[in-house]
């Protein structure tokens, strides 16, 4: 991102124009005129040039997407296909770890809550998935260093709150996604992200989860080492540990 | 999707540009379309979806423990030459990873369409529903903030 400057002989044509222009989205006099600096701009003729030759990627798979109206609500599932986890190294994997929330009664979030309901017998579990689809389901497992994981989620669809994902390990505690709020829960959903472990010892995962819309992360990462696994109707903390395995 | 098939790659394209890599770059192009299938009156205009990338990738970069991991998958082959600089100053990824801890929200994203965007103020404006005014504002402040962070003496916007 520090590559030198590109002189342009007047205005850039910005990338947003020149995605639009290419897609055919501009209408004709725009296009008269980005046409004519194309021609006499090496520089945003270079960038249409980059454009153009990037639309012969593959474009990776979306996750296949169910839906479903339990009582009114809807439910968005992601399943992630075989074909996709094959291009962007992605796999949802089934839940292992599953711990019954009761009396847990959110708002907010951007998917619709179940009218009056509590969640009763949902569970919110969390899965790691390595690049190449091997899953850690269990409150233990192996990593090699530099391994690349995705966490993926099932939590029921009024669990709202914010979810986090934090790692112990001698260093310390580190936040490797961004913490996400509104999460549109359904079976099997990857926070969005993806980190790698790098040892060189044991690290433990933890996915945190906080009715209130807010992890506290000042009190995760005031602890030396990972919290013990706990459930509430307020909030929920799943861990795993991983021991370093140089064997491929 | 629809328009995940056809803006897709204009998508992912402008995360690289921010992120300074596709691994990033897909996972935030994808989680944003995981959140819209849901919302079936969601736009799915291409301004409105970069826009909303935009915006993902900056809240990745807010989040200082990412840092370091960005700037280590940062393949400088894939972002193309600046053409817009502020103050004679390339907004590279790290200087943006510094900026976004300097800056409100609203002045990151002006900054962002204008330097590495190449945005004119009046397109940020029409993008934003700002009024050029707004926008000139923004990046003045955004200026201020470039030249102190980078040393860089007091000027005009090349």
């Amino acid at each position: 991102m520090t590559a030198p400057a590109a002189r342009c002989t007047g205005e850039p044509i910005s990338w947003l124009r020149l995605e639009r222009y290419h897609l055919g989205e501009i209408g004709a006099d725009e296009r008269a005129g980005i046409e004519r600096h194309l021609a006499a701009c090496a520089a945003c003729a270079a960038c249409l040039e980059r454009i153009v030759q990037d639309e012969s990627v593959a474009l990776p798979a979306l996750p296949a997407m169910s839906v479903t109206k339990p009582e009114g609500a809807v439910v968005v599932r992601p399943r992630w296909p075989v074909q996709a986890v094959a291009v962007v190294g992605t796999l949802a994997a089934a839940a292992a770890v599953v711990l019954a929330i009761r009396g847990a009664h959110p708002t907010g979030g951007e998917h619709p809550t179940l009218p009056d309901t509590r969640v009763k017998g949902d569970a919110i579990a969390f899965s790691l998935v390595r690049d190449d689809g091997e899953r850690i389901e269990g409150t233990s497992g192996a990593y090699r260093e530099r391994d690349r994981f995705k966490a993926v989620v099932t939590c029921p669809p009024n669990a709202g709150g914010a979810f986090d994902v934090v790692v112990y390990d001698v260093g310390g505690a580190s936040f490797p996604l961004a913490p996400v709020e509104g999460l549109v829960c359904g079976n099997e959903v990857p926070l969005p992200g993806a980190f790698r472990l790098t040892g060189p010892g044991d690290e433990t995962v933890c996915l945190v989860w906080s009715r209130a819309g807010t992890v506290d992360r000042g009190m995760l990462a005031s602890r030396a080492s990972a919290p013990d696994a706990t459930s509430g109707t307020d909030g929920l903390t799943l861990c795993k540990t991983l021991s370093v395995n140089a064997q491929p | 999707m629809e328009a995940y098939e056809r803006h897709g790659r204009a998508l992912i394209r402008r995360a690289v540009r921010l992120l300074g890599n596709v691994e990033d770059a897909r996972d935030v192009v994808q989680g944003l379309f995981v959140d819209l299938v849901p919302r079936k009156d969601a736009p799915t205009d291409l301004p409105y979806l970069y826009r909303a990338v935009t915006n993902r990738c900056l809240t990745l970069l807010r989040d200082e423990s990412n840092r370091a991991r960005l700037l280590e998958r940062n393949d400088g082959s894939l972002v193309p030459a600046a053409r817009t600089a502020c103050d004679d100053r390339i907004i590279g990824l790290d200087l943006l990873t510094k900026l976004v801890h300097e800056l409100d929200d609203s002045e990151t994203e002006v900054l962002t369409y204008r330097y590495l965007d190449d945005m004119t103020q009046d397109e940020i404006a029409s993008l934003l529903g700002l009024s050029r005014k707004t926008v000139g504002k923004r990046l003045e402040r955004v200026r201020e903030v470039v030249r102190r962070l980078a040393g860089v003496e007091a000027g005009g916007e090349r």
